[in-house]
């Protein structure tokens, strides 16, 4: 390759060359080793506490270590084309070579559209047009599987930076090289990470390589760190302290709810921070995007503080053209009608990000709503801070302006709780409900919550006076390089902690709480609304976009609804049937149903003489929710006990499934009263699992919302005393609900058993643990004293996954029911229990 | 060519320092300290920069032309006040 060629083709940045040390100098090379050393400690922290595990970063961490030392150590120019190689490495690893390509040429041919020598508007219809293409694949227009699995990555690289990029093309700038625009928007970590900072062009174009490399790298360890602290804090809050809004019953619960709830967005900065920190080990200096966000002593403070990429591009392509537009024709009020204007687009740009991620968008006035108080907050205090600069500059004495600075960090934070728990809220009835718990409190409670918030403006106080000292302001402003006196040890510290082995010597609580922060999972509350939305409610959006809920729902197949081709809805307490003879393929999985509306082979209607009949009642475990017709336990055991028949009496086992998924006990004692004894069983056998009053109460409160016949006079009583009614939120049923649910649970278990009685079936109560395997002791213990109570002959399944790694015998992450292995699993058990206890059975069912 | 510079320097950094930033306790702003990307002015500032230098200067500005490359110091903005009126 000729020289010239060369230099076109890979140009010499003499400026940032000459900031660069010699590329094998000891000093660099000692610099580099030590990256290295903090590097692998970080993915060892990485890896033992689980740390964003979805997003597949631990497993690219060799191509990273490849990339960062080939980067390192090559000549300046050739670096981009390096980096730009290893996110196709990346995409190639990730997707195939197939996707992969077909990803690679997607974005070549998006970015090929922007630079070609065409006029500017032609371009943005070209990039409209690939867009509009994206679209159809994003809501799976029509299903192309492996499309559809590219098309969020694609749009994660493009959603914002294709804006920007269009926007700096249009202002004349022209990129260096053509390895800076493909690195612009080929950045390996955002095929790991959907949600990505906006990162502008011409700050990425300026700042890269802009010091020397070793400065870069230490300041990238530094936010790394900064990033694996914030996601164990978030860990910690989401695990410990986030309760469910149902839990809210005073102001105390209240408050921890709302600040538990605002301060989850620490997993976003952790992201952030770990992101930029990985990007400055390839030469990206980029600018810091989360700065102490909860320091905020004001809302334009705020404003400065979180998200800063998000604001930057705000103001860059909205704001400034708007100002600029709009100060030609009017004068008064051009800052407010701005803001509200840049305010609305906020919101827009927020459900735009949310379509391209998630693949759907519902409009949610609660969102509008809060950009829009959010952005009167912030334009309201610019005007007042900017009225204040023209009076004149007043001494103030420091202490008092530590003291104010600390209440108003504390103001703005409770201010952002509620705003926040707003935001998240999934309709307004519901978060009025919560409010309205303000007012609930007792005297010891203010003093209580006085003494907590005067500690926390004293803390804050005495920071304040604290870091002012020299000595501590020098710590603050060290530069990176210069600070691995603190970094080194503390990756250390954080990753000793991740031993099994060293937490063996370590008190059992302290041991306890660090393993529990070393798994990452849904917490109980985002279990349930998982469990509860797997039905539902999850494709209607309501998931909490701060947790890791939303990247359950991104990983669940869009097919769902499906099931609901075999559903008949209905007007009565079972809300829905299985529709007879219908069949569907869902997710490969064969859903059939029988001509009795079971999801069961065919049986005949009169029972065989020497035929033990048994009705199966449960919900979808029992159902089988996500294997085969053959592969559901009930199937399995009917088949052991028919091949194993050694009395005389009994020539045949048959074992009616009436599960039906989201089937609770208030439906299981609607299906005795209908149904069941329509087919003559010889047992009636329920299925209990973890978690049943909970249970009950989510059920029974659904039947309220829809405002169904309640029927019987004990659902219709609680429902007078307890106060609900249907326009009432969810929440509010809930916790109104919950002290009955002991009170449902026993008037179900014996309207089970009696109508069996009345029927000549034995009840059988069949406790079967939910693959998340937390068995509550004491509701186990009021559960099977209840089933005693109402004659039920019992079978406990507990053990029934041995020691199996649950996520062996579940579906998938998103899906804990249990899969193929979990339905043999409880097979078997359930044969052995069914066989200790059979004699029992067959006693009871002779008299 | 220096006098001018000089007096539109200064007269940058008089309302810099008289206007913009005179109820923040920031010391005294030097002809290099960033303003924007050391948080002393934002964008509501910056746009009242912008808003006297086009009446002190008779220019006008484009709105990409307002970030931190070309309103960051005062010897940034000097320097792209000087390129427009020429």
């Amino acid at each position: 390759m000729s020289t010239s060629l060369l230099n076109k083709l890979f140009p010499i940045d003499i400026d940032k060359q000459s900031k660069q040390e010699p590329l094998w100098s000891f000093k660099r090379i000692l610099a580099f080793v030590l990256t290295c050393f903090q590097l692998a400690v970080i993915f060892f922290i990485i890896e033992n506490y689980r740390l964003e595990k979805a997003s597949g970063i631990n497993a690219i961490k060799y191509i990273i270590f490849i990339a960062f030392f080939v980067i390192s150590f090559s000549p300046l120019r050739f670096r981009q084309f390096i980096f730009f190689s290893t996110c196709l490495a990346v995409i190639y690893f990730a997707f195939g070579f197939v996707v992969g390509s077909v990803f690679i040429t997607i974005c070549l041919g998006i970015i090929g559209c922007c630079l070609l020598p065409i006029k500017f508007w032609i371009k943005a219809l070209l990039v409209t047009l690939a867009f509009s293409i994206l679209f159809v694949l994003r809501i799976e227009l029509f299903y192309a599987v492996r499309l559809s699995l590219i098309s969020p990555y694609i749009a994660s690289i493009f959603m914002f930076r294709i804006i920007i990029f269009l926007y700096e093309i249009k202002h004349g700038l022209s990129p260096k090289s053509i390895w800076e625009s493909l690195t612009y928007f080929f950045m390996f970590p955002n095929i790991c990470f959907l949600f990505f900072p906006i990162i502008d062009f011409k700050t990425y174009s300026k700042t890269y390589y802009n010091i020397a490399d070793q400065e870069i790298w230490q300041k990238g360890i530094r936010w790394m760190l900064r990033g694996i602290v914030h996601l164990l804090c978030y860990r910690v809050v989401y695990y410990y302290f986030l309760i469910h809004p149902a839990q809210v019953i005073d102001m105390p619960s209240l408050l921890q709810y709302i600040t538990a709830s605002f301060v989850l967005i620490l997993r976003l900065s952790g992201l952030f921070h770990f992101i930029l920190g990985l990007l400055c080990l390839f030469g990206l200096n980029l600018p810091q995007a989360f700065n102490n966000y909860f320091l905020s002593t004001n809302f334009t403070n705020l404003w400065r503080r979180i998200n800063i990429y998000w604001r930057e591009f705000v103001l860059k392509i909205f704001f400034y053209p708007i100002m600029f537009k709009l100060k030609k024709r009017i004068t008064k009020n051009l800052l407010a009608i701005t803001m509200i204007c840049v305010f609305i687009i906020s919101w827009m740009l927020h459900g735009y990000q949310w379509f391209w991620i998630r693949g759907f968008y519902t409009f949610n006035s609660l969102d509008l709503i809060f950009w829009l108080v959010l952005g009167g907050c912030i334009t309201v205090n610019a005007v007042i801070q900017e009225k204040q600069s023209q009076k004149p500059f007043k001494e103030v004495p420091i202490y008092k302006t530590y003291f104010m600075n600390s209440l108003k960090m504390v103001g703005m934070f409770l201010f952002m709780s509620v705003a926040w728990s707003f935001w998240s809220s999934s309709n307004l009835k519901d978060w009025l409900y919560l409010m309205s718990m303000f007012n609930r409190y007792s005297t010891s409670d203010l003093v209580l919550l006085s003494v907590i918030l005067l500690s926390v403006i004293a803390v804050t106080f005495s920071l304040h006076i604290i870091l002012n000292k020299p000595f501590w302001q020098k710590i603050i402003l060290l530069p990176p390089q210069n600070t691995l006196f603190l970094t080194l040890p503390s990756l250390v510290c954080i990753a000793w902690f991740s031993l099994a082995s060293a937490r063996l010597s370590m008190p059992d609580k302290i041991n306890g709480f660090v393993s529990t922060l070393s798994d990452e999972k849904l917490n109980a509350t985002d279990k349930e609304k998982a469990e509860e939305n797997y039905y539902k409610k999850m494709l209607d959006g309501e998931e909490n976009q701060s947790t890791g809920l939303w990247e359950t729902s991104l990983k669940r197949p869009r097919h769902e609804d499906e099931m609901d081709k075999v559903y008949i809805r209905t007007d009565d307490l079972l809300t829905k049937v299985f529709k007879p003879n219908s069949k569907i393929l869902l997710n490969n999985r064969v859903v059939e149903i029988d001509s009795f509306g079971l999801r069961d082979k065919n049986y005949p209607l009169i029972k065989d003489k020497g035929t033990f009949r048994m009705a199966l009642l449960g919900g979808s475990y029992e159902m089988g929710s996500g294997v085969d017709n053959k592969d559901v336990f009930e199937n399995r055991v009917e088949q052991k006990l028919n091949a194993s028949i050694t009395d005389s009496a009994i020539h045949h086992y048959e074992i009616f499934n009436f599960a039906c998924g989201g089937f609770y006990l208030i439906q299981h004692v609607e299906l005795c009263h209908t149904k069941v004894f329509n087919y003559q069983p010889d047992a009636v056998m329920y299925v209990a699992h973890t978690d049943e009053r909970r249970r009950i109460i989510l059920s029974f409160s659904d039947l309220i919302s829809e405002g169904k016949n309640l029927k019987y006079p004990i659902l219709n009583y609680i429902k007078k005393v307890s106060g609900v009614k249907q326009i009432m939120s969810k929440t509010e049923l809930i916790t109104r609900l919950t002290p009955y649910a002991d009170v449902l649970i026993k008037w179900s278990y014996i309207e089970i058993a009696k109508t069996s009685y009345r029927h000549h079936a034995v009840p059988i109560w069949v406790f079967l643990p939910t693959t998340e395997c937390v068995i509550d002791a004491d509701e186990l213990r009021f559960l099977e004293k209840t089933a005693a109570e109402a004659n039920f002959v019992q079978l406990n399944l507990t053990g029934v996954y041995g020691n199996y790694d649950l996520k062996k015998i579940q579906i998938s992450d998103w899906d804990t029911h249990p899969n193929v292995f979990g339905h043999i699993l409880i097979a078997d058990k359930l044969y052995i229990e069914f066989e200790k206890k059979k004699e029992d059975i067959m006693k009871k069912a002779k008299k | 060519m220096e006098t001018n510079t000089n007096s539109v320097k200064e007269k940058i950094s008089t309302y810099i320092s008289t206007q913009l930033l005179k109820n923040k306790n920031v010391g005294t702003v030097l002809e290099t300290t960033p303003l924007i990307t050391g948080g002393l002015m934002d964008s509501i500032s910056t746009m009242q920069l912008v808003t006297f230098l086009e009446k002190e200067f008779h220019i006008e500005f484009e709105a990409h032309e307002v970030d931190k490359d070309n309103f960051d110091s005062i010897n940034i903005i000097t320097q792209f006040v000087e390129n427009k009126l020429k």
